[in-house]
């Protein structure tokens, strides 16, 4: 594992793909290990401040947060995971064969790419939870959607600027189809770009994700996600700031260690940069 | 000797649009009426400025680029009639060698699968002898066995250089382009991947159309020599019958550019005059007469044909008796 092996050297990639793994790890587990419940209310218990017992405090039905927080975080990664990994595919496909193609192709596949992008985030996402209703597969939708026209665009500059390479040429005059040489000579080319968009899309994602929940239009109660986490907090800010502070941390957390992994890829996908110290 | 290709009145115009709605506007004739052979074994040398369409002549023998009209007759098969599928066949015939080693060779692959693709993807060799085949090539072209696993980047220039020949030779093709294969190189370079260039054709008796611009190069590594002008063939002839005898007013302002070592030669270089003319609006008659030092009223009403001058001697000019033999 070359790359596994650069990245190592990177630190502040290396911590951050740790810290990863150790939030993946949580969002997994973390409450069947821990055995708390995220849903268990308890009225004798409400706004508990962090302490022995329940370490990061209770909220206003007397739920344990840390098992919330551990909750949120599955729910955010997830929905930011599958938002991006649809916006990843369906992107990449479009600019690869708008760049590739070219032409009238190229020309009306710019168009829609545009005419998503000119869509606010948020607003698509307010649009799309009014048409289909609330909920986690909406959300999903939209961020994905709305994330598609970044791989869109990233993909077709650069097919644009590997299609005019020599190697493409070569690779005609070898007797290569179009199949063959988007597989082998395009998509490889442009991996790492595509690779790192994905780890700072992740990121935007997860903040999205948590606008559109804050706002109400996201996950629905009783399902959690980070920033609903945040709304619920909001109410009792004054009281009880552990219920915002929390979740807050978790997302600035995981959205920095996605954004320096990201870097770190970079530089470890790149066959041409060798990692020194 | 035998004809090995036939290029016959071959056209390439590339349309100029402007505009919103994409208007074509004019056309740049890139490869206007272009007509030579090349014969078995034999290197072929095409020379001219920068913008000539001597690059352009190679992409459409290799059919990267269709032509607008005319023949490409390779052993007698006219590969721009050919439907994409009968082309495939002729792929491996023909290959290339570009310019810049460096944009040539998909970084993202080793060494080991460039050279294998095509052996792959034309069946050459059953799988089991394909590694050695590979290993082969790398001797072939003077890189060491230990190089397969590596990646493009961890080459220099010349040795870049040298996969890419191999990657040409690993389809044992008949005809290789080489576009400026070794401008790109440093000169101690170039000589070792001139020398590879000979002895490969020495020993496999392949052909090549070797495009340069540098006279020198081609001097050295062409039997014959065709020289372009705008878009043109204005004179085509054995490498020493061109270099002493040429027989073009442009052809002899190319050669007379060729530096000379010695601070004692008497320099008698003939500057052209003025811009190479625009090629979307080339000029009327023959397309050297604003620039040449000859030019009369016919040259500016009436476009040369080749004719032939001397054997196997071939000029584009209504007065190649001002410049032949001078």
């Amino acid at each position: 594992m070359d790359i596994f092996k650069k990245l190592k050297k990177r630190k502040t990639a290396f911590i951050s793909l740790i810290i990863l793994g150790i939030l993946v790890f949580l969002a997994l587990v973390g409450n069947t290990i821990l055995g708390i419940d995220p849903f268990e209310t308890n009225s004798k218990i409400r706004l508990l401040a962090p302490g022995m017992g329940h370490i990061l405090g209770t909220d206003n039905l007397g739920r344990d947060v840390l098992a919330r927080v551990i909750y949120g975080i599955r729910i955010s990664l997830a929905i930011s995971l599958v938002s991006v990994a649809f916006a990843l595919i369906v992107g990449t496909a479009i600019g690869t064969i708008s760049g590739y193609v070219g032409g009238k192709v190229d020309s009306v596949l710019v168009l829609i790419i545009e005419a998503v992008c000119a869509f606010p985030t948020v607003l698509l996402g307010l649009l799309l939870a009014t048409v289909l209703g609330s909920g986690m597969t909406n959300i999903m939708l939209a961020i994905g959607i709305s994330n598609v026209p970044y791989f869109a665009r990233l993909a077709r500059s650069m097919a644009i600027s590997i299609r005019g390479r020599e190697y493409i040429e070569s690779a005609v005059t070898t007797g290569l189809n179009h199949f063959e040489i988007i597989t082998r000579y395009v998509l490889p080319n442009m991996s790492s770009v595509i690779i790192v968009q994905t780890s700072l899309s992740a990121a935007s994602a997860l903040i999205t994700e948590s606008t559109l929940s804050f706002m109400g239009v996201g996950v629905q109660p009783p399902a959690a996600s980070l920033g609903v986490l945040l709304r619920d907090g909001y109410d009792y800010i004054s009281k009880a700031s552990w219920l915002s502070i929390f979740p807050g941390i978790a997302i600035l957390l995981t959205v920095i260690a996605l954004n320096f992994l990201g870097d770190g890829l970079r530089d470890a996908l790149d066959v041409k940069i060798r990692v020194d110290n | 000797m035998e004809k090995l290709l036939e290029v016959r009145h071959l056209k390439k115009y590339f349309p100029v649009k402007k505009g919103f709605i994409k208007r074509t506007v004019g056309s740049v004739k890139a490869t206007d009426d272009v007509t030579f052979d090349i014969y078995k074994g034999e290197t072929f040398g095409l020379v001219g400025e920068s913008g000539c369409g001597k690059t352009t002549v190679g992409k459409l023998i290799l059919q990267l680029h269709k032509a607008d009209s005319g023949e490409i007759l390779f052993e007698g098969t006219d590969l721009t009639k050919l439907s994409k599928s009968e082309l495939q066949k002729y792929r491996k015939d023909i290959q290339i060698i570009f310019q810049d080693p460096y944009g040539s060779l998909n970084a993202k692959m080793k060494v080991g699968t460039i050279l294998a693709e095509g052996i792959k993807k034309h069946k050459l060799l059953p799988p089991d002898q394909i590694q050695p085949r590979v290993l082969e090539l790398l001797k072939l072209v003077g890189l060491h066995d230990s190089d397969v696993n590596k990646y493009p980047h961890e080459f220099s220039g010349g040795q870049r250089q040298r996969i890419v020949v191999a990657r040409a030779l690993s389809f044992n093709p008949k005809l290789i382009v080489c576009d400026e294969p070794v401008s790109a190189l440093d000169v101690s370079v170039q000589a070792q991947v001139l020398n590879l260039l000979e002895d490969l054709q020495k020993e496999l008796g392949i052909s090549y159309l070797f495009i340069a611009h540098g006279m020198a190069v081609v001097r050295h590594i062409s039997h014959r020599v065709g020289v372009m002008y705008l878009g043109k063939m204005v004179e085509i002839a054995e490498t020493d019958e061109l270099f002493e005898h040429c027989g073009h007013p442009y052809t002899q302002a190319l050669l007379s550019s060729v530096p000379v070592a010695n601070p004692f030669h008497k320099k008698n270089q003939i500057m052209l005059e003025g811009e190479v003319p625009n090629p979307i609006n080339p000029p009327t008659g023959c397309r050297f007469h604003p620039r040449c030092r000859f030019a009369c009223d016919k040259c500016k009403q009436e476009e040369p044909q080749l004719r032939k001058i001397a054997q196997g001697h071939v000029v584009a000019c209504h007065y190649p008796e001002k410049v032949y033999g001078n």
